[in-house]
Parts: C-alpha cells; sequence; structure tokens
C-alpha cells in the first residue's frame, strides 16, 4: 500500500498528483503522516511550535469560551421572558449581561478567526512553513489562556457587573471584582499584539517565490488587514485599563470625576481600541467570505484588487469613526460633524465587498455546500447589520436610536450575523483540511439554516422594541415589549440549538467521518495543495504559486472523485491566468 | 400567561410612540428615508443573491462557469459613488437634525435634573419645589440643565425622540419643544448599576398648555406646602423617597452607601475628623445643606448638597420624619404634637417598628 510520506513528497513535485494520490488506503491526498500524528504525546501539542497544532488549541479554547459565552446569553434571554424577577435578581441579571459581552468579544470573537483559523490556514495558504516566529506564536496562545484564567477568576470572586464597556465612573466605584478582570483583558491585549505582529512579520517575508502582493488571496489580505489594527490599537487599551486599575486601586485621578477625572475621557480611550476592534472582528470574516463565494460559485473573484483595498480602506478609516460611540456622550457638535462623516465614509468599503461577491456569483456554477450556505446566509445578515448601521450613522436619527435595543439588534447582526456566521462558514471550510475528515453535508446545511432562521427570530424583533423605546441592559420592562422580548428569546435558544447541530455534525465527522481527499471543494488556493491533513512541514520545499482564484484550472476528477489542478497550472500557470488578476 | 398580540399596545404606530416634539416628526422622516433606502438596496442584494442562487444553481462537475470578466472599472466606479452621494445626502439631513437638537434657543424655560442612583429630581427654580416629575409648557422650548451626583446617567424620552448622557462633573444641557398636551415616558439609558432599569417614570413628563402652566406650578407648590403643614410626618416619608434620600439611606438599619436614619435622632454620632456631637436637629439640617462638612465614621463623603433644592419645610418634614424613626425623636414629635400619620398613633410606632 502505497502510502504518501514526507521522503517522496520531498523527492516529488510540488503538490501531490492526482495519479500518484488514488490509492486505496484513502482518497487523493489524504496524509497518513500528517501534522496530527507526526509526534505523539500530551508534551507534543503543549510545547509545539507548528502553528497548526496551536491553530488547534486555539480552536478548543475559543470554543469553550463560546459555549460559556453563550449559555450567558441564554441566561440573559431567560430572565428577559417577563418584566421583573423571572429566574434572577437585578443584581445577578447585571453580572450575566456583562460576562457576556466580555467573554464574547474578548476571549471569543477577537481570537476566533484570526487566531484560531487564522493561525492554521495563513502560512499554508501563503505557501510558507510556519510563521515567522513560532514561540511568539505558542506564547500568544499561553497568554490566551491566561486572560482566560483571570475571567475565571473573575467568575467566582465577586463577578464582574459594569458592561463590557467598563464605564467609568460606575466601574471604580462598583464592588465587584474590576481589577481581575482588568487584568485579564490586559494579557489577553498582549496575546492579540502578538498574533498581529506574527502575522504581519510572516506575510512579509515568508512568501514563496511567485507569491507577490496581488496573488495573495483575499484571506490573506483580511488577516494582514486586521493585525495592522490588533498592533496598533491594541496598546491603547492596555494603557486605558492600566490607567483604570490604577485610579481603582490608588485614587490617583484620570478618569472618575469624584478624583477630579473625566468620565469622557475614558470613553475616547475606551472606544479608540474598540471600534477598531469591531473591525478585527469582521474584517476575517470578509476574508473568508471571499474565498468562499469564489471557490463555491467555480468562479474568479470579481474585482480583486477593489476588495483586497477596501480591506485596507477599512482598516485605516476603523481608526478614525469611534466618536460614533459617543454621539449622546457631551462632544462639541464639530466632533460630532466629523466623527458621523469619516462613519458614513467606512460604509463604502463593505458596500464595495458585497457587490463584488454578488458579481461573482454572476453567471458562476453555484455549489450550495455546507460552507456556502453560511457565506450566503452571511450576506444576508451583514447586509441588514450594515444598512442599519446608517440608521446609527446619522446624527439626528442616532440621538433617539443611542443605546436602544436598536444599537443591540444592529451590533449582533454584524457580529453574530456577520462575524460568528463567517467564522463558521470557515470552520467547514477548512474542517477537512484541519482534520482529514469530511463532515455530513446535509447536517451541516441543517445547522446553517437553523442558525440563520432563529438568528433573525432573536434579533429583528429587538430593532422594533429599540424604535419603541425600550433601551439597553433593561432588567425590568414595560409590559407592551413582552411579546418581543418572548419572540427573541424563544429565537435564541433556537440559536442554540442550530449551533448544537452544527456542533455534532463536526464532532461526529472526528469519529465516523470519511477520510477527506487533498482538495474537496475544488479551491484554488495553495493550502488545498498539500495534503489533508497537512504534514508537519507544510510543505518541503516552496509550492508553485498561480492565480489563487483560476478555478477552472481545477478540474474534478470522476474517477478518484475529487478535484485535481491541471498540470500547467501546477507547472507555473499559464500567462493569460496570471496576468489577468 | 396570555397572549399578548404583536402590536395590541401599539396604537402609536408599528416602530414608534406617537410624536409629540418638534423635533419628533424631522427625526422620523429621516428614519424612514434611510428605511427606504436601505430597504431598497437590501432587495437588490439580496435579490440579485436569490435569483444567481436559483438561475446559476449547481450544474454536473464536469462544467466550468462560462468565462466572465473578472473585474469591470466603470461597473466597480458606479457602485463606489452611487451609495456615496446616497450616504453624504443621509449625512447632511442627519447633521442639520442635530444641530438643532444641540442649539437651545435663548427663551427656553429652565428646569434643572438631579440625576442619581436610581431616579431623576425635577428642580423649578423659579416655582421654588422638587418633584420627581416634569412639568413642561406645551409650545415653548423647554431646556433641562442636568447634573449627576453619582455615575452616569442618560435622561432619554422616547415619544420626544430626544436623549442625552448626564456626565457628572459637568452641566449637560438638552432641549425640547413639547408639541402634545399629555404624559409621556422618561427613562434613563445609560447603564448605573442594580436598578438601572427602574429609573424610568411612565406619565414622568406632564405636558400643560402654555396659558395653564403657571397655574399649574402654583397649584403644585400650594398642594405640596399645604401637606407638609398638615402632615409633615407623612410628607416626609414621601420627600424620603421623591427627594432621593431611599437611595442611600435605609430607615430598617439597612448598611447601605450611607447611615441608616433607623434610631439615628438623638444618638451620638462619631466622625471621621475625631469629633462626635448629638443627632439633633440642627446636625439633620447641616448634614442635608452641607453634606461635608461632618462625616459619619466608616462612611465616605458621597451625599450631594440639597442646598436650593429643599425648601424650609421641606426640611422640617423630612427631620420630623427622622425623629419618628427613634425612640428618642418619637417622644419629642410627641412633646411637640406632631400630628400623627393618618391620624392613629398606632400607625406611626408601626412604621418605627417596620424599621
Amino acid at each position: 500500500m502505497a502510502v504518501e510520506t514526507p521522503t517522496d513528497y520531498a523527492a516529488g513535485e510540488a503538490a501531490p498528483s492526482p495519479e500518484r494520490a488514488a490509492v486505496p488506503a484513502g482518497p487523493p491526498g489524504y496524509a497518513e503522516d500528517n501534522y496530527l500524528n507526526h509526534t505523539k504525546g500530551l508534551m507534543s501539542w503543549l510545547v509545539t511550535l507548528d502553528h497548526k497544532r496551536i491553530g488547534m488549541m486555539y480552536l478548543v479554547g475559543v470554543m469553550s469560551a463560546f459555549l460559556l459565552g453563550g449559555i450567558f446569553a441564554l441566561l440573559v434571554r431567560a430572565e428577559l421572558w417577563t418584566p421583573g424577577e423571572t429566574i434572577v435578581t437585578a443584581e445577578t441579571y447585571n453580572r450575566f449581561f456583562t460576562l457576556h459581552g466580555a467573554i464574547m468579544v474578548f476571549l471569543f470573537i477577537i481570537p476566533s478567526v484570526p487566531a484560531a483559523l487564522g493561525n492554521f490556514v495563513l502560512p499554508v495558504m501563503l505557501g510558507a512553513k510556519d510563521v515567522a516566529f513560532p514561540r511568539m506564536n505558542l506564547a500568544s496562545f499561553y497568554l490566551w489562556c491566561g486572560g482566560a484564567i483571570f475571567f475565571l477568576i473573575t467568575l467566582f470572586r465577586g463577578s464582574l457587573d459594569t458592561g463590557w464597556t467598563f464605564y467609568v465612573p460606575y466601574s471604580t466605584s462598583t464592588e465587584t471584582a474590576v481589577v481581575t478582570a482588568l487584568t485579564g483583558v490586559f494579557i489577553l491585549g498582549f496575546s492579540s499584539i502578538f498574533t498581529g505582529l506574527n502575522f504581519i512579520v510572516t506575510v512579509h517575508t515568508m512568501r514563496p517565490p511567485g507569491m507577490e502582493w496581488f496573488k495573495m488571496p483575499l484571506f490573506l489580505w483580511a488577516i494582514y488587514a486586521t493585525s495592522i489594527i490588533q498592533v496598533l490599537a491594541t496598546p491603547v487599551l492596555a494603557v486605558t485599563l492600566l490607567l483604570l486599575a490604577v485610579e481603582r486601586t490608588t485614587g490617583i485621578g484620570v478618569f472618575d470625576p469624584a478624583y477630579g477625572g473625566d468620565p469622557v475621557l475614558f470613553q475616547h480611550f475606551f472606544w479608540f481600541y474598540s471600534h477598531p476592534a469591531v473591525y478585527i472582528m469582521i474584517l476575517p470574516g470578509f476574508g473568508i467570505i471571499s474565498e468562499l463565494i469564489s471557490t463555491f460559485s467555480r468562479k474568479h473573484i470579481f474585482g480583486y484588487r477593489f476588495i483586497a483595498y477596501s480591506s485596507i480602506a477599512i482598516a485605516l478609516f476603523g481608526f478614525l469613526v469611534w466618536g460614533h460611540h459617543m454621539f449622546t456622550s457631551g462632544m462639541s457638535t464639530v466632533a460630532a460633524f466629523v466623527f458621523s462623516l469619516l462613519t458614513f465614509s467606512v460604509s463604502i468599503p463593505s458596500a464595495i465587498k458585497v457587490f463584488n461577491w454578488l458579481a461573482t456569483m454572476y453567471k458562476g456554477n453555484i455549489w450550495l455546500a455546507t460552507p456556502m450556505c453560511y457565506a450566503l446566509s452571511f450576506i444576508f445578515l451583514f447586509t441588514i447589520g450594515g444598512l442599519t448601521g446608517l440608521h446609527l450613522g446619522a446624527l439626528a436619527t442616532d440621538i433617539h436610536l443611542h443605546d436602544s435595543y436598536f444599537v443591540v439588534s444592529h451590533f449582533h447582526y454584524v457580529m453574530v450575523g456577520g462575524s460568528l456566521v463567517a467564522f463558521l462558514g470557515g470552520l467547514f471550510y477548512w474542517w477537512p483540511k484541519m482534520t482529514g475528515k469530511m463532515y455530513n453535508d446535509f447536517w451541516g446545511k441543517i445547522s446553517a439554516l437553523i442558525v440563520f432562521l432563529a438568528f433573525n427570530l432573536t434579533f429583528f424583533p429587538q430593532f422594533i422594541l429599540g424604535t419603541k423605546g425600550m433601551p439597553r441592559r433593561y432588567y425590568n420592562y414595560v409590559p407592551e415589549f413582552q411579546f418581543w422580548h418572548q419572540v427573541s428569546t424563544v429565537g435564541a435558544f433556537m440559536l442554540g440549538g442550530g449551533l448544537l447541530v452544527a456542533a455534532v455534525v463536526l464532532v461526529h465527522s472526528l469519529l465516523r467521518g470519511k477520510k477527506a481527499p487533498a482538495n474537496p471543494w475544488g479551491a484554488a488556493t495553495l493550502e488545498w495543495q498539500c495534503s489533508s491533513p497537512p504534514p508537519h512541514n507544510n510543505f518541503d520545499h516552496p509550492p508553485t504559486v498561480g492565480d489563487p482564484y483560476a478555478l477552472n484550472r481545477v478540474v474534478y476528477d470522476p474517477d478518484t472523485r475529487s478535484y485535481r489542478q491541471i498540470d500547467e497550472f501546477s507547472n507555473g500557470g499559464t500567462p493569460q491566468q496570471t496576468a489577468k488578476v | 400567561m396570555p397572549f399578548i398580540p404583536p402590536l395590541a399596545d401599539y396604537g402609536d404606530g408599528l416602530l414608534f410612540r406617537t410624536q409629540a416634539s418638534t423635533f419628533a416628526e424631522n427625526s422620523d422622516s429621516l428614519f424612514w428615508m434611510i428605511t427606504w433606502i436601505s430597504v431598497v438596496f437590501f432587495i437588490i442584494v439580496v435579490g440579485a443573491m436569490g435569483w444567481f442562487m436559483w438561475k446559476y444553481r449547481h450544474r454536473p462537475v464536469e462544467t466550468f462557469a462560462p468565462k466572465t470578466p473578472s473585474h469591470n472599472l466603470p461597473l466597480e466606479l458606479t457602485w463606489t459613488v452611487i451609495p456615496t452621494l446616497l450616504v453624504i445626502v443621509i449625512f447632511g439631513f442627519g447633521f442639520t437634525g442635530y444641530l438643532d437638537q444641540r442649539t437651545p434657543p435663548a427663551d427656553a424655560y429652565e428646569v434643572r435634573v438631579i440625576a442619581k442612583k436610581w431616579n431623576f429630581t425635577f428642580v423649578y427654580p423659579d416655582a421654588g419645589f422638587t418633584d420627581s416629575k416634569l412639568y413642561i409648557p406645551v409650545g415653548r422650548p423647554v431646556r433641562l440643565r442636568m447634573v449627576s451626583s453619582d455615575v452616569l446617567h442618560s435622561f432619554w424620552v422616547p415619544a420626544f425622540r430626544s436623549k442625552w448622557d448626564i456626565v457628572p462633573g459637568r452641566d449637560s444641557i438638552i432641549w425640547f419643544e413639547c408639541t402634545e398636551p399629555g404624559e409621556y415616558l422618561y427613562q434613563c439609558t445609560e447603564y448605573c448599576g442594580k436598578d438601572h432599569s427602574n429609573m424610568i417614570k411612565e406619565g414622568g413628563v406632564v405636558a400643560v398648555p402654555l396659558d395653564e402652566f403657571e397655574d399649574k406650578l402654583r397649584e403644585i407648590k400650594t398642594v405640596k406646602i399645604q401637606e407638609l403643614e398638615d402632615d409633615p410626618l407623612g410628607g416626609g416619608e414621601a420627600l424620603f423617597k421623591d427627594a432621593g434620600c431611599a437611595a442611600c439611606h435605609s430607615v430598617d438599619g439597612a448598611k447601605n452607601a450611607c447611615p441608616t436614619w433607623e434610631g439615628l435622632w438623638g444618638t451620638t454620632k462619631k466622625f471621621t475628623d475625631g469629633t462626635s456631637a448629638i443627632a439633633d436637629d440642627a446636625y439633620i439640617r447641616e448634614s442635608i445643606l452641607q453634606p461635608d462638612a461632618k462625616i459619619a465614621e466608616g462612611f465616605r463623603n458621597n451625599m450631594p448638597s440639597y442646598k436650593g433644592q429643599l425648601e424650609e419645610l421641606q426640611i422640617m418634614a423630612l427631620t420630623t420624619y427622622i425623629r419618628s424613626l427613634s425612640e428618642e425623636g418619637r417622644a419629642e414629635n410627641v412633646e411637640r404634637d406632631v400630628p400623627p400619620v393618618g391620624g392613629e398613633p398606632e400607625a406611626e410606632d408601626d412604621s418605627g417598628a417596620d424599621g
């Protein structure tokens, strides 16, 4: 039985050729010796420098955090079933929504795509053997664990009731474990900076011959833009939280007016990070969607350069719009003018991406596999999330809608309908590559459908609650809102069920799934050219780089029931393909 | 659990409460303009997506998508420029509406607002009383000069489409002009701790026709004074809640942010500077008007001054109420012939025993 080994991989060609891969042992391109079993034992994982293993450990970590944050979300929704007390007291409710927000933002969404999927995919997609600083990469993961431990300590020592925004002076006067939580976020910030810095250097220095900037897959552009934000914005958060911790412990006046400080200054500092952080959450999602739409439409992405530049534009403009979180805080009219105008400017690059995805689908050959179902769901939900941002960016309407359920709904459409759905799409897309196992596509699609419907059921009613006058972070509410709150709660539990189905599909594939071929979706980016799962060092010699979206160079081979590259492509690509990027 | 049909209590519009200020119409029409633009874009995007999903659905894998261009500059510029122009228009309307809301006219009627955990108190400087309701004239601009005595709060009247944060250490200004007499809901919409969601009052904004407004204020004040004279004990108890004392002080011995009133009157209080004094009428009066003069041992200096907010009669009523919460104080009340609440001496004892 001729199993593919790293030896003949090294001696042979750039990518496994279909002939050699078509062996009885498994589908073409399935590697028996891969990064998962290359070395054995717990220590081989805990001290690994392999970006793929670090990515997998991150994945386990962020999914655990997601589960915890999700439980708090359901507790919040359950409490809102009736006005007044349903299951817990007001104090406990305030802890629930705070922990839901803080865990989801700092422990899940921010590291989800870059640190978990990005860590696994970025070097392989780039054609590199690893990231530039593997030790720093491992350190980043352990910093994440350190931050998570501080969050757990917070949970058991007085909890946290400030809202994830830590607004002063409430956060300097409450008796909950603010400093412990701040320490956690502070440490998580370093984890995020390490990842970002690593990716920037990797993209700059580790591209193989032929991987020019404009031959990089759009996912890499998106991750690159995200990394810039992580490196530049996170230190501001660290400084802010440090000042807050010092103020709380020593009484030095910075933000709290009782000590001569200014609470609005805290809001400026906080949002100077936390608004760009919104783009840390959504930009990688854009990158995933660009890959999925092109692959599953069997077509070259439309407007490659516009999409690439729009990622950079969003990263840059994203730094200049933080003030829109504070339109009713007492900013000057001039500041409001500038921030509102800049806020609208950032909507344009997002719109460009959506139109380019649609143009990619035009005259495509649209294959509704599970990842594509999530991608289409993303376009639907993100469009609603983006368009309702216009109501909030316009100053006159924002005054009414600010801090209402309209805002809650808007950012959940972006963060859950956008980031989370894109993350799931990416997870289902790269899962066969990461684990070497195929999942049940039918049940995968069912999960995508339930998530889509339940999400809308949960959050659409919240727009109506918001315009009607329901403020956010309210434990009690006027009885006329009860109907929509109950609809939302039912939706939330269905959403939990849909996510559970997705989890079962993935776990089932690990136990019972068929072995995955190297290229189950027929994509043209480099990670599909190495085996599934990838071998320990990804590529023994640099792969040949072509147009990442030349999907007509990837053909289906009915004999092996798998996709393979047309050979000219792996020999360097045809001139007309590469020149037209 | 009775089923509440979706739109049952929404007699005043699907998405919004009935417009009741001069801003509301402007704000809502901008909202609907943006919404309709959004609906058109949404239909274009999702319509095209659905159509492509059907029209170009998966065909046998051997066939390729026909070769189509992978970029088109005029098309890219079109869908960049059109949305840009539209958002500039939206921005323009939004900004002019905002300018209106941020520019109070000089002749506005001013009411002062004190926000604290967890209530709003409205001070009517001309009329000389305070209340937990906001009384405003219809058809005359009203300016609220708002301060917070603890954390961030935000004052929102949904029917007016009007909201502004109240930042401690600053004067926060909001103005509006009500167009319809009636009662409206106000609420706090910046998270402020445990009872944030109880910082809401249905019918808390009372809009009175302009020509009846002066009379209305006078009437309220007369009623308030009369009540205090007739029943200082009950009036003091009401003030304990209305003026916001209940947010920090307890009357049942519970240890809150400030000393409890149970058994306070007549005892000897120790202060942080090491001195001590008997808690008599003079001490209570000083604590209300100049709370930082003497800080009770074990507490922080976190009480705002009520100077200019409470009338002398109100301070006397509060003092009477505080006296009723201690043994010595009750004896003093009997000596001074204070009429008991509700006329029955037991009632007074009960309130003390409760506490």
